[in-house]
């Protein structure tokens, strides 16, 4: 029931914005955003525990949470609910300085709700077609904001990201069809226990043939290396509060479609196969990555490829498995956290100096000293420094693989200290030296701080100090995705 | 009967040869709105040209004047070994048959040699014109070959022989479902045919513009009689591909004895085969333009792409 | 099903392979949206078959649905697009014919080698040519990678879908009316959306050609 209403708000409010509510009100626009996106997070609390104790919320309308899903869930309204926040003060500001007028704001918020809409309706779901529609509606919502601006670049971006997501999510489809066609019935499969019930009597060579295909679709969206090509441009030219809810959470829910699939695969071949293929990538990703960073020139671009970095950290940590999963999992909430707030104090940077490259941005510490230093902090806790969450999780995926992998762990680490080293460097040539001449100091307005002084604090204290409820579930979700059949 | 009947095959070619070349050029004719000439046209064409002086430029060596003769009994010489009505090989004793000659192999490279004397000639009269013509035709002819050796070794190998009345005899027989690469194979042919014979899209055999000529430009120096038999033998040559077209890669109706009705069944279908052909020839030559010459090499390998695609569907399955 | 209904809807599925290869190899892009028009009736005109054949309602109305959408609602939405571009709309490939066909025989061979046998024996009764449909696929993709123009792209993402529902028909995937008319539903919208942005391109840029779509470096 409370699945229900939770998948439903979204669409509830979209529905809400794009016809009842006239263009000019932005601020009930934006106030009824906000208000949608609370709502979900406040369910997303009281559904998580119930999970934890119940084991799954029960299935109404082929809805149904288990581990996995619930966590996912948190993590998606958590973000979202910063998100919503972050994206009313920022188009507040864009509004006021002339680059957008009201009837875009309420475009983007009807997108925004239905954005949110498909990627709960993706986790939520038993079916993995349903999952399949659900994600190509992501898709499909995101496309015309990526083009929000309506320039050259933002139109060919988004014409990219529109190309390559639905070439990938095609093959995924055809990877999902195939596995639903495996268990030699016609007709009755219609969710994720039935199908892994009767992983064993699949055949190996088309179980593999299938999960190639799952891979290489869905991992197109998460962004893994060689199919990451949209990434950079794609979060470049977005409007930073959707570039953040892109990087944090849509990598995530691409991956859990990826995980669904894997436990099928590994429960009918065994995991060698899926956490081959899951280390390959991973290692590239990381490397690849890694090296660009270090001579990056565009900031938005550089976290678009930490963001995939950090897709190659935690697909390494699900192929080493045991240990590795569950610090997989938990780098996924780690990792949302820290890229959103890192998007979000880069959009307050864009809003005052208006450009995205690097060597035109100097003194930040002196005009936005807020927004620097939880810049400064997410730099920080993204490279993997301690004491923030991300060390302990690279720690914990690094030593799964020391054993079974020990020069793969070894190439991973260095590459993570070239990103480091190619982090310190740009940022603090951000951060320091003189103010340029037209910009004055100060934060744009109280909605752009919030959210981020918000998720500051929200990080320091589950890194710190991780509530045991989170725990349990991440607990239960990594037990779901390594146990043995 | 066999004896007269040899000698009707050897000089059946050339006879017919400049029929066809009329019948090409009537329909031409008709689909451009024109009246056109009689189709008997170039035989008197060829009378006139015999009757007429010769002028040989004094650079010219023993191979302007040699290489007409070599060509044209090339082509009479393959087409005595073509398949036209029947899939019987004359032969005239025991001893002297033309059997070695209807193997396509052995047909495919004496009209090399033929191309080869031509070329030759072309750049032997010293003028610049012939020059390039020889060229452009020596790069035509390497290029077609593969298309042309290919798509016949498909048929080759789907009827398990590479002589080519057997092919005929064997490829009349098999089931219609395995017919598709050989559709592919024709394809290639037809391209091949296009090619070697000066056909459009890559030369236009009526033009009178020197830079736009291939096959015209070799025989520019030429006049009366030699000319005649320059002439004389590109029509056979083409009559000789058409023959072959038709009857290996569509191969029923082909008579496999001597006698009266089936041969003149086989006649009647033999003349709708290659009706059918030179409509398409004289179709092409109506409605499309001639490709640039650098455009001439894409399609020459298309046709060997698609006679090696024919190949490996033929092995595999 | 009958011996004459298996030839018929090999025959149907030899087409729909036939319009996929033909895309690689015209000029023009508004014979590229002829092709796709019978690619997609092709591939209505199978699930027709197999509905009728094996008397599912639910079958025959997903194929109607199909052709009404694909194969004469969508073209027609192509063709206004294309009328307000003026007769623009040639694009060439980044590889030579030949050897593009060369390419298309090395995915064909890929297709129906040993390696994806196993697809065709998952469920009883595979029909139609299921190696075909699946070289339709790659082809497809390497539509989208070869031919220059944002036209090409478009198809090439259609094709493919095309090409993966026929494929799931002849392995013999059935799924639930609910979900095919969703993932209609969605390609449709997706038709929709994808000429939004074709127009804005267009606008933008003046031209169609992907190498003119340079605004994005590492800068």
């Amino acid at each position: 029931m409370m699945t229900t209403f939770l998948v439903a708000v979204p669409l509830a409010t979209a529905c809400l914005i794009g016809f009842l509510l006239p263009a000019k009100s932005v601020r009930f626009i934006g106030w009824s955003a906000i208000f949608a996106s609370s709502l979900d997070f406040l369910l997303a609390l009281f559904i998580v525990p119930r999970v934890v104790s119940v084991g799954s919320t029960g299935p109404a309308f082929w809805l149904s949470l288990d581990a996995l899903a619930a966590f996912l869930v948190l993590i998606i309204t958590l973000v979202g609910f910063f998100a919503s926040l972050y994206s009313v003060g920022y188009l507040q500001a864009e509004v006021e300085k002339g680059i957008i007028g009201p009837n875009r704001v309420r475009q983007y918020f009807l997108l925004f709700e239905l954005f949110m809409f498909a990627m709960l309706l993706a986790v939520s779901t038993t079916h993995p077609v349903v999952m399949w529609i659900a994600i190509e509606a992501t898709t499909l919502s995101t496309a015309f904001l990526i083009s929000f601006y309506n320039k050259p670049s933002a139109t060919e971006a988004a014409w990219k990201y529109l190309i390559l997501n639905s070439l990938g999510l095609l093959l995924s489809l055809l990877g999902t069809l195939i596995f639903l066609a495996l268990p030699q019935i016609q007709t009755g499969i219609t969710d994720w226990s039935m199908l892994q019930a009767s992983a064993a009597s699949f055949h190996p060579l088309a179980v593999k043939i299938a999960f190639v295909f799952i891979l290489v679709g869905y991992g197109t969206k998460v962004g893994l290396v060689p199919l990451h090509t949209w990434k950079p441009d794609t979060y470049a030219k977005a409007p930073t509060p959707m570039a953040g809810l892109l990087a944090s959470v849509l990598i995530n829910v691409a991956l859990f479609g990826i995980l669904r699939f894997k436990t099928v695969t590994d429960a009918s071949i065994g995991t060698g196969f899926s956490s081959g293929l899951f280390v390959m990538f991973g290692t590239i990703s990381i490397v690849l990555a890694a090296l660009i960073i270090f001579i990056q020139k565009n900031y938005k671009r550089m976290l678009a490829y930490s963001g995939i970095e950090h897709a190659g950290i935690m697909a390494l940590g699900f192929g080493f498995g045991g240990i590795g999963t569950f610090a997989a999992l938990l780098h996924m909430l780690y990792h949302a956290l820290v890229k959103a707030m890192l998007f979000f104090t880069a959009g307050n940077i864009f809003l005052k100096y208006s450009t995205t490259k690097m060597k035109q941005i100097t003194g930040v510490l002196s005009v936005l000293p807020l927004s620097s230093v939880l810049f400064f902090g997410g730099f920080i806790a993204i490279a993997g420094l301690p004491p923030f969450g991300i060390f302990a999780t690279k720690l914990l995926i690094l030593s799964a693989g020391m054993m079974s992998y020990p020069w793969i762990s070894g190439i991973v680490l260095f590459a993570l200290a070239v990103v480091f080293f190619g982090f310190f460097r740009h940022v603090t040539a951000m951060l320091f030296g003189p103010i340029p001449q037209d910009i004055e100091p100060g934060e744009s307005n109280m909605l752009t701080k919030i959210p981020i002084v918000l998720m500051a604090a929200i990080i320091i204290i589950v890194s710190f100090d991780l509530p045991e409820t989170i725990s349990s579930i991440v607990t239960a979700a990594a037990a779901s995705l390594t146990q043995p059949f | 009967m066999t004896l007269f009947f040899s000698l009707i095959q050897i000089v059946a070619i050339p006879a017919i040869s400049p029929l066809f070349v009329g019948i090409i050029r009537k329909l031409k004719a008709r689909m451009q709105s024109r009246v056109g000439a009689d189709i008997f046209q170039p035989y008197r064409d060829l009378s006139k040209l015999f009757k007429k002086d010769e002028i040989i430029s004094k650079d010219a060596s023993w191979i302007t004047k040699i290489a007409p003769y070599i060509i044209f009994t090339v082509t009479v010489v393959v087409g005595a070994a073509v398949p036209i009505v029947t899939t019987i090989i004359p032969s005239f004793t025991p001893g002297f048959s033309l059997l070695p000659l209807s193997d396509f192999i052995v047909m495919v490279y004496l009209l090399a040699l033929g191309t080869f004397f031509l070329a030759l000639a072309g750049m032997d009269s010293g003028s610049g014109f012939g020059g390039f013509g020889s060229s452009r035709e020596m790069m035509v002819a390497a290029l077609a070959e593969g298309g042309l050796f290919f798509s016949l070794l498909v048929a080759s190998v789907a009827s398990g022989s590479g002589h080519v009345p057997s092919m005929v005899v064997s490829l009349q027989t098999l089931p219609f479902t395995s017919f598709m690469p050989l559709i592919v194979a024709f394809l290639a042919f037809f391209i091949a045919l296009l090619a070697e014979n000066n056909r459009f899209p890559v030369d236009n055999p009526s033009t009178h513009l020197e830079l736009t000529m291939i096959h015209e430009a070799m025989i520019l120096e030429y006049s009366g009689k030699r000319l005649a038999l320059m002439e004389w033998a590109t029509a056979n040559k083409l009559v000789i591909f058409i023959a072959l077209g038709a009857n290996i890669f569509f191969p029923w109706g082909v008579a496999a004895s001597l006698e009266g009705h089936a041969i003149l069944l086989a006649f009647v279908l033999f003349s709708l085969k290659t009706g059918a052909l030179l409509f398409s020839i004289a179709f092409i030559e109506s409605t499309m333009a001639k490709f640039r010459v650098f455009r001439v090499p894409d399609l020459l390998f298309t046709s060997f792409v698609l006679a090696v695609t024919a190949l490996c569907i033929i092995i595999t399955f | 099903m009958s011996e004459y209904v298996l030839n018929a809807l090999l025959f149907v599925d030899m087409a729909a392979f036939l319009a996929v290869l033909f895309m690689h190899l015209i000029k023009k892009d508004s014979h590229l949206i002829w092709l796709y028009a019978l690619q997609s009736m092709a591939t209505g005109l199978f699930l027709l078959g197999t509905g009728i054949a094996e008397e599912e309602r639910s079958l025959i109305m997903v194929a109607a649905l199909t052709i009404i959408i694909k194969a004469i609602a969508a073209p027609i939405f192509f063709f206004r697009l294309m009328d307000r571009f003026g007769s623009h709309g040639s694009s060439s490939s980044y590889l030579s014919t030949p050897v593009t066909l060369a390419a298309l025989m090395a995915l064909v061979m890929f297709a129906y080698s040993s390696v994806f046998q196993i697809l065709g024996m998952l469920l009883p009764g595979t029909v139609g040519s299921f190696p075909l449909s699946l070289a339709a696929i790659f082809m497809a993709i390497f539509l989208m990678i070869n031919r220059r123009g944002v036209f090409s792209q478009m198809i090439g993402i259609l094709a493919l879908e095309n090409s993966i529902v026929l494929l799931t028909a002849c392995i013999g995937i059935k799924q639930p009316i609910a979900l095919e008319v969703g993932i209609i539903s969605d390609i449709a919208l997706w038709i929709v959306i994808a000429n939004a942005f074709i127009s804005m391109i267009y606008r933008q840029f003046g031209s169609l050609s992907t190498s003119d779509l340079k605004q994005l470096t590492e800068e």
